[in-house]
C-alpha cells in the first residue's frame, strides 16, 4: 500500500523520491497516542533521566541487555519482510511507519523485536556502503536495510560485545571470549583477530581497520576484559502485567539511582590504566600512555587512522574531558577543551564524519548556558553554537554533510537541566552571529586566526522531528544521521518495549532530499 | 511607608501639570510592579548623572542633578530642590566621595563646587584639548585624555535635530545616548586611529603626569571608589571590536592582580586588560566600580545578542564571576547597591543589544552563586578550581513598567547609598526628569 487516508481525510502521500517500499504499511495514519494508565505509582519511574550515558551502549558495557527476560509473545515477525507487515501489542496495531502528527515526519520503526538496540551514538553502525543499520537484539546482531525495513539476522547467540563497523570494510568489529573479532556481514563468519591483554578492553577501531583501541586496567580486572561499573543499585522493575506497551516504557540503564554515586566513586579511585593499541593483524599491544584518570570513549577518528579522542570519565564538573591523541607517536595527549569556570562541562563528544572536528555538548555552566562545540583538529578553529534550555539535548549529532545537527531531547531529571518541552527528537538548522568587525578589527583577528584566534559563535534554529512524549529517559535515544543524511535513527521505548526507530529528516509531504 | 514618610505628606498635595488638564502626581505605585515611584526633578530636561558616576552629596542624602539651568541637588527624603549651580559648565564630573563637593571642567579648568556655601573653587587647569572624567577616591586627583579628535568635526556625532519649535506637552523627549549614527559614528572614530595621552592632574599642585601614549580610542576613565591610584578605562569604540577594559595603577599602590613585575614606585603600572575576548562578536562594556571597590563589574555578552552575563573581576584577588541574565532581563546598564548585595537594572528595548520583547523594565536584581554542591556533597571541588571562574544567576523583579521610555535615552540607574531607591532617568512622562523607585513594595 503505497498511501492511505488520514484521520483528517488529507491524502498522505510516501515521498516519492524517499525509500523504497518496506515501511509503507498504512503510512498515513498517525499512531493512537496511548493514554497513560492510571494504576498507582509505577516502579518504573524511578528511574528518573539524568546526565549520564557513559553506560548507554549494552554491547560495549556488557551489564545492560541481558537483563530483562521478555515475554516472547510480543516478539512479532521475527524474520521481517516487512512490507504490509504491521506490529502486534496487547492487541492493538501499531504501524511500522507513520507520520508523528505533531511534526510532520515520518517515523519508522525499524527493529520488530522487542529489546533491540541501536549503538551508542558516537559509533559507527552502517555497514554495505551505508545502506544497513546494525541493532543488537537478545538473540544476537541484525542487520535492518534502512530503505525497505528488511531484517536479517546476521549472528545468533551470544555476541560479546558489539563496538562499530568498520568504515572501509563494513565488518562488524566486537569482543567476544578476550578476543576482538570481526564479522563478515555477507558470508556471517565471525573471525578472532586478536588476543585481548589480562585486563584490558577495546571499544574502537581506527579507519583503516588496522588497529583497535582501549585500556587496560591494572586495578579491577575483569573476566571479559575492562573496568567495568557497578551494576545499577536497584534492580528493574519487573515489566507491568501485560507486559511493556504505549503508556508502559521499558525502562533503560542510561541513568539509574546511584550512577552518580557510581561515577565519584569511579573517578575518586584514581585507578591506575594504560592506553593501548592491538594490532588487527600482527596482535600487536601497544602501551600508549599509563594512567590514574578513569578513561574511556576511545574515538578513533573517521578519517584519520592514527589519531584518536579519548576522555577522562567522572563527573564532568571535576574533570577536563575531551583528549586527543596520536597512536603512533610518542607525545602527550592534548586536552580539547579547558574549563574555566566553575560547575563548567564538556562532554559527550563526537566526530564530524569527515575527521576534521570533533564536537562536544558544553555547557557554560552545567545546567545553565548550553553549547554544541567544536573543535578542528587540524587548524584549531572553534566554532561554538548556543542552545536554549528547550533544544538541550542528552546528545547532539552531526550529518554527514556536516550542514545540520540532531538532538534526542531530555526530561527533567535531578541532575540535568529541567527543559519543560524537550522530550523530542530535533533536527538543527546552524545559523551563524551577525558578523559586525569594522574591518580593520577583524585584519586584527585574522592576524591572531588558528589556535588563537577567536571562537565563531552561532545558534540552532530547531525544527522538532518526533515527539518523545511517551518515552522514558531512563533511555537514551542516542540519535545518529544515517550515511545518505536522510535519516535520523534512534532507540527508543515510547511504544513500551525498547525498539530501534528512524524518522526522516525531509518533512512527509514535502519531496525528499539531502539537505 | 517606611521608607518616605516625609516625603509623601509634602508630595501629597503637589501634582505636576503636563498637559494643562493632566495634573501628574509626583509619587505613585506603579501598577504593574507594586513599587513606589517618585519623580524628584520637576524641571523638564533634568538628568541624573550617567550610571557609574558618583551623584550623592551631603552623606548620600542629596542627588545631583544637571538641569538646563545649571545643577539642582534634590533631597532624597523629602523632594526639596536646590539651585546650587546656576550657569553652564563642560562638565559635571561627580560628587567628591570623601567631601562631598561637586566637581565640575569649564573653560579648561577643574572646578569644585560646595554644595552648602554654593562657592566653586578653580583646583587645576587642564592641558589643551584635554578632558577629565574622574576624581579619585580621596580627590587629589582627576585622569582623563589629551586627544586632538575635538578639532575633526567629521567625527562628531550625527545628532537628530530637536523638533523645531521644541517639544509640546506629551511629546516624548528623545535622548542622544542612542541615534541612528551612533554605530557608525563609533567605527568613524576607532578607525581614525587618532593620537591620545591618558593623564592625571594633580588638584593641588596642577601637575600633569602622562600615564600612556596611545591611538586606540581611550575613554570612560574611572577611578576606584576607595583606592585612590587604581584607574579603570575603557578601549571605547563599537564592542566587538575592541577589548574594552583596562586597569592601571597611576602611582604607587598594592600590584594588580596577576601582574607579572611590579610596577615602578611610583607608577604608571602596565595596563591590566580585564576580559580578554575569545569568541567572535564577544563584548564586554558598561563596566562600574562595586561600592567598596573591590569589584569590577560588567555588561558581557557572549556572543553578542545572543548569551548574556553580568560579569565581574575582584581588583585584589583576581578572583571572577559571572551572573547570567536572561535576555529580556539584559539591562543597558546594570549597577550595584551599596552593600553590594543587589544589582538593578534600566532594562532595553527591542532595538537594543538584546532584542528583547519584553524588557523595558527597571529591574531589582538578586543574585545567587550556582554551587551545585548538591550534586557531589562528599566532594569538595579541588584545588584546582581555585582561579575558576564563579558562575551565578540573577533572581529579578521588576521595579518599574518602562513601556511608555524611548530608550534614545538611557535610563542609567543608580542604588541611593541607603540602598532603599533605585535612581534612573526617564522621559515615560514626555519630558526627561529623575526618577526613583523604592527597592521595597509598597504595602
Amino acid at each position: 500500500m503505497r498511501s492511505s487516508r488520514t484521520s483528517s481525510g488529507r491524502r498522505e502521500r510516501r515521498n516519492a523520491k524517499g525509500p523504497d517500499a518496506g515501511f509503507d504499511v498504512r503510512p498515513g495514519i498517525a499512531e493512537p497516542r496511548p493514554v497513560m494508565p492510571q494504576i498507582g505509582k509505577l516502579s518504573y519511574i524511578h528511574f528518573r533521566p539524568a546526565r549520564f550515558a557513559f553506560f548507554s551502549q549494552p554491547a560495549i558495557f556488557g551489564f545492560v541487555s541481558q537483563r530483562n527476560p521478555y515475554p516472547m509473545k510480543y516478539l512479532f515477525s521475527l524474520l521481517a519482510a516487512p512490507a504490509g507487515l504491521a506490529l502486534a501489542v496487547q492487541g492493538q496495531e501499531l504501524p511500522r511507519s507513520w507520520i508523528d502528527p505533531d511534526t510532520g515526519h515520518r517515523v519508522v520503526q525499524l527493529s520488530t523485536e522487542p529489546n533491540s538496540n541501536s549503538l551508542y551514538f558516537t559509533q559507527y553502525a552502517y555497514t554495505d556502503g551505508g545502506t544497513r543499520l546494525i541493532m543488537t537484539t537478545r538473540h544476537g546482531v541484525d542487520l535492518v536495510t534502512v530503505s525497505t525495513g528488511a531484517i536479517e539476522h546476521v549472528l545468533e547467540g551470544n555476541s560479546g560485545r558489539v563496538f562499530q563497523a568498520g568504515r572501509k570494510t563494513g565488518k562488524i568489529f566486537l569482543t567476544k571470549d578476550g578476543y576482538v573479532c570481526s564479522l563478515d556481514p555477507d558470508t556471517k563468519v565471525l573471525t578472532q583477530l586478536a588476543k585481548l591483554p589480562e585486563g584490558g578492553s577495546v571499544v574502537t577501531v581506527n579507519s583503516d581497520e588496522t588497529l583497535a583501541a582501549g585500556s587496560i586496567s591494572d586495578a579491577v580486572p575483569q573476566p571479559s576484559g575492562g573496568r567495568r561499573a557497578q551494576p545499577p543499585a536497584e534492580q528493574n522493575p519487573p515489566p507491568p502485567p501485560g507486559g511493556y506497551r504505549p503508556g508502559f516504557p521499558q525502562p533503560g540503564h542510561d541513568d539509574y539511582p546511584g550512577k552518580l554515586d557510581m561515577m565519584i566513586r569511579g573517578q575518586a579511585r584514581h585507578a591506575v590504566s594504560t592506553i593501548f593499541t592491538i594490532n588487527l593483524q600482527t596482535g600487536e599491544v601497544k602501551r600508549l600512555y599509563r594512567t590514574t584518570e578513569w578513561v574511556n570513549h576511545f574515538q578513533f577518528s573517521p578519517t584519520d587512522p592514527t589519531l584518536m579522542s579519548f576522555a577522562h570519565e567522572g563527573p564532568w564538573w571535576l574533570v577536563d574531558r575531551v583528549w586527543l591523541m596520536h597512536v603512533d607517536r610518542d607525545a602527550p595527549p592534548m586536552l580539547v577543551h579547558q574549563r574555566t569556570m566553575k560547575m563548567e562541562i564538556a562532554n559527550h563528544e563526537y566526530w564530524s564524519a569527515d575527521g576534521k572536528w570533533l564536537c562536544y555538548d558544553c555547557e557554560t555552566p552545567m545546567n545553565e548556558v548550553f553549547w554544541v562545540a567544536s573543535y578542528n583538529v587540524y587548524t584549531g578553529e572553534r566554532v561554538w553554537y548556543h542552545l536554549t534550555l528547550d533544544q538541550w539535548s542528552i546528545h547532539y549529532n552531526r550529518s554527514p554533510d556536516g550542514t545540520l545537527y540532531s538532538g534526542d531531547g531530555g526530561e527533567p531529571g535531578h541532575l540535568g537541566p529541567q527543559p519543560p518541552h524537550s522530550k523530542w527528537i530535533y533536527l538543527f538548522h546552524p545559523q551563524m552571529v551577525p558578523e559586525l568587525r569594522i574591518p580593520s578589527a577583524q585584519a586584527a583577528e585574522a592576524a591572531e586566526a588558528g589556535p588563537n584566534g577567536l571562537i565563531k559563535v552561532g545558534y540552532f534554529e530547531t525544527e522538532k522531528l518526533v515527539n518523545l512524549a511517551n518515552h522514558s529517559y531512563s533511555l537514551e535515544p542516542n540519535g545518529n544521521f544515517t550515511p545518505d543524511g536522510k535519516w535520523i535513527v534512534f532507540r527508543s521505548n515510547m511504544r513500551g518495549p525498547i525498539q530501534v526507530y528512524a524518522v526522516e529528516v525531509a518533512k512527509a509531504n514535502q519531496p525528499a532530499s539531502t539537505p | 511607608m517606611r521608607f518616605f514618610l516625609t516625603l509623601l505628606p509634602l508630595l501629597a498635595g503637589l501634582a505636576l501639570s503636563a498637559h494643562a488638564a493632566d495634573a501628574l502626581p509626583r509619587s505613585w505605585i506603579d501598577p504593574d510592579t507594586g513599587h513606589r515611584i517618585v519623580q524628584l526633578s520637576t524641571e523638564p530636561g533634568s538628568a541624573c548623572l550617567y550610571f557609574t558616576q558618583y551623584g550623592y552629596a551631603a552623606n548620600g542624602t542629596k542627588l545631583l542633578m544637571t538641569t538646563p539651568h545649571g545643577i539642582d541637588l534634590v533631597t532624597l527624603a523629602t523632594g526639596e530642590i536646590e539651585h546650587v549651580y546656576e550657569g553652564r559648565t563642560n562638565r559635571v564630573i561627580q560628587v567628591g566621595r570623601k567631601t562631598g563637593a561637586i566637581f565640575y571642567t569649564k573653560e579648561d579648568a577643574v572646578y569644585a563646587l560646595d554644595p552648602a556655601s554654593r562657592q566653586s573653587r578653580l583646583l587645576a587647569k587642564l592641558p589643551p584639548h584635554s578632558s577629565v572624567t574622574t576624581v579619585n577616591s580621596d580627590e587629589t586627583m582627576v585622569a582623563g585624555a589629551i586627544s586632538e579628535s575635538d578639532r575633526r568635526p567629521d567625527l562628531a556625532p550625527r545628532l537628530p535635530a530637536a523638533p523645531a519649535g521644541g517639544y509640546q506637552p506629551g511629546q516624548t523627549q528623545l535622548g542622544h545616548d542612542n541615534y541612528p549614527d551612533k554605530v557608525a559614528m563609533m567605527a568613524r572614530r576607532l578607525a581614525a586611529r587618532i593620537p591620545m595621552t591618558m593623564i592625571t592632574v594633580d588638584l593641588q599642585t596642577g601637575a600633569v603626569k602622562e600615564l600612556l601614549h596611545s591611538t586606540d580610542w581611550l575613554n570612560h576613565f574611572q577611578f576606584s571608589p576607595t583606592d585612590p591610584t587604581l584607574l579603570m578605562y575603557a578601549h571605547e569604540g563599537a564592542w566587538w571590536n575592541v577589548d574594552r577594559l583596562w586597569l592601571m595603577r597611576v602611582a604607587a599602590g598594592a600590584p594588580l592582580p596577576g601582574a607579572a613585575a611590579a610596577s615602578p614606585p611610583d607608577g604608571p603600572s602596565e595596563p591590566m586588560l580585564v576580559q580578554k575576548r575569545s569568541m567572535a562578536m564577544e563584548t564586554a562594556g558598561h563596566e562600574f566600580w562595586s561600592n567598596d571597590g573591590q569589584w569590577v563589574y560588567y555588561d558581557h555578552k557572549m556572543p553578542n545578542a545572543e548569551v548574556f552575563w553580568v560579569s565581574g573581576f575582584n581588583v585584589v584577588t583576581g578572583a571572577r564571576v559571572q551572573y547570567h541574565v536572561d535576555r529580556d532581563q539584559w539591562s543597558v546598564h546594570y549597577n550595584n547597591s551599596e552593600d553590594g548585595t543587589l544589582f538593578s537594572g534600566d532594562g532595553g528595548a527591542e532595538t537594543n543589544a538584546a532584542h528583547a520583547k519584553d524588557g523595558k523594565w527597571i529591574y531589582l536584581f538578586r543574585p545567587e552563586l550556582i554551587t551545585r554542591t548538591e550534586l557531589a556533597p562528599n566532594t569538595p571541588p579541588p584545588p584546582s578550581q581555585d582561579q575558576m571562574i564563579q558562575a551565578g544567576t540573577f533572581h529579578f523583579e521588576r521595579l518599574v513598567n518602562l513601556a511608555k521610555h524611548d530608550y534614545s535615552l538611557e535610563p542609567n540607574n543608580s542604588f541611593t547609598p541607603d540602598g532603599k531607591w533605585v535612581v534612573f532617568r526617564s522621559n515615560l512622562r514626555g519630558p526627561i526628569q529623575v526618577y526613583a523607585v523604592e527597592v521595597a513594595k509598597a504595602q
